[in-house]
C-alpha cells in the first residue's frame, strides 16, 4: 500500500511536471525572425519572447481582435513575457519589421 | 588583388601633384599664408583646422579622374555587398526589399561613373575582388554593415566636393551623396536603435545636423581595416 502510494505521488509529480513545461512556450527573436510562426497553447500558457539579434531593434505589438500586452521595445537580451488565460487566435507583428515579422499564438 | 590606395586611384598623379605643391610650401610660409587669407590673425589651432581643405585645394580635369576613381571603387564594393546578400537567399520582408532597391542604385552609379570616366578620357580602375566574410550573408550581421558602408559612402562623397572642378561631375556626386544619405537613413530604420536621435552610431543623422566629410585617405584606410578587398 505504501509503494502504491509513492507510485502515484511521483506520478503525480510527474504529470504536474509535464503540465507546468507544457504550459511555457519560448519564442526566439533572431536574423530578423519568430523562429516561430504559430505557437499552439492551452489556456494559461505563459509564452516568453526572447530576442537574441544583437545589431537590431525589435518589439512584440498585438494587431487583430484579439489582444495581449505589447511590449516595448527589444535589445538583445531582452525578454517579453505574456500568460495567455483565454482561447483565442493573438496575431501579432514587429512593428520595425512588420513585413518579415509577423506570428501568432493560438489559444485552444 | 591588394587595396587600392591613393597612388593606384590616381592614375595621373594628379592626387600627389597637389600635395607636393603644398609641402613645397615651408611651415612659417603657409601659416603666414593662411593668416592673411583669412583677413585676420588666426590662432594655430585655427589654421591647423584649415590644413586638410588647403592641401588638397587645387582642383584640376587630372584629379576629378582619380576622384572618380575613388567614388567608383567604393560603388564597386556596395554593388557587390548588395549583390552578394541577394544571392545568398537569407534576406526576408523589408530588409530585402531595401537590399534589392539599393543593388539597382549602386549598379548604376558604377555604370554611371565608369562611362563619366571614358568620356572625360580617364582610365577607369577594374573591379577589385571581395570577400565579405559572412557580412553580407547573415540578416543582422547585414544590416549594421550595411549602414557603415552607407555612412561611409556619405563621409567619402561629402569629403570631396571642395577638391572637384568640373561642375557637371560635382552636380553628379551631389545627386550619388544624397542617394547614398537615404540610404543610410532606411537602413538606420530598419535596424531601429534609437534611429531618430542625433548623434549615435544607428541614427539616421549620425552627425547630427551637419554630415561630417572625410578625406580619401581616412575612407581607404577605414575600408582597408574591413578586410573587404582581397
Amino acid at each position: 500500500m505504501r509503494n502504491g502510494s509513492i507510485v502515484l505521488a511521483i506520478g503525480a509529480a510527474s504529470l504536474l511536471s509535464a503540465s507546468t513545461a507544457a504550459a511555457r512556450t519560448t519564442v526566439t527573436i533572431k536574423d530578423i525572425q519568430f523562429s516561430k510562426a504559430t505557437v499552439r497553447v492551452s489556456p494559461g500558457a505563459v509564452v516568453i519572447w526572447k530576442d537574441a539579434d544583437r545589431n537590431v531593434s525589435h518589439n512584440v505589438t498585438s494587431r487583430g481582435d484579439d489582444r495581449f500586452a505589447s511590449s516595448d521595445t527589444l535589445r538583445s537580451g531582452d525578454s517579453h513575457r505574456v500568460r495567455f488565460r483565454r482561447i483565442g487566435n493573438y496575431r501579432y507583428v514587429c512593428t520595425i519589421h512588420p513585413a518579415s515579422m509577423r506570428a501568432r499564438i493560438v489559444v485552444r | 588583388m591588394s587595396l587600392p590606395n591613393i597612388e593606384t586611384l590616381d592614375i595621373d598623379g594628379a592626387i600627389r601633384e597637389a600635395e607636393l605643391a603644398v609641402a613645397g610650401d615651408t611651415r612659417a610660409s603657409f601659416f603666414r599664408k593662411a593668416a592673411v587669407g583669412g583677413g585676420a590673425v588666426l590662432g594655430s589651432g585655427a589654421i591647423l583646422g584649415m590644413l586638410p581643405t588647403l592641401a588638397h585645394a587645387a582642383p584640376s580635369a587630372k584629379q576629378d579622374i582619380a576622384i572618380l576613381n575613388y567614388a567608383l571603387t567604393l560603388e564597386y564594393l556596395e554593388a557587390a555587398f548588395y549583390d552578394g546578400a541577394i544571392k545568398s537567399g537569407n534576406l526576408k520582408g523589408e530588409v530585402k526589399q531595401f537590399t534589392q532597391l539599393v543593388l539597382k542604385h549602386e549598379n548604376i552609379h558604377v555604370k554611371a561613373l565608369k562611362a563619366t570616366i571614358k568620356a572625360l578620357n580617364g582610365k577607369a580602375v577594374a573591379e577589385p575582388k571581395f570577400n565579405f566574410k559572412g557580412t553580407n550573408t547573415n540578416p543582422a550581421k547585414f544590416v549594421a554593415t550595411s549602414l557603415v558602408l552607407e555612412n561611409t559612402g556619405v563621409h567619402a562623397y561629402l569629403g570631396q566636393v571642395t577638391r572637384i572642378q568640373n561642375p557637371a561631375i560635382l552636380k553628379a556626386a551631389g545627386a550619388i551623396l544624397t542617394t547614398e544619405a537615404r540610404h543610410a537613413a532606411a537602413i538606420a530604420a530598419v535596424i531601429g536603435k534609437s534611429p531618430f536621435r542625433d548623434g549615435t552610431k544607428t541614427s539616421v543623422t549620425p552627425d547630427g545636423a551637419f554630415d561630417v566629410p572625410f578625406s580619401m585617405k581616412r575612407v581607404l584606410k577605414a575600408v582597408g581595416k574591413t578586410g573587404f578587398i582581397k
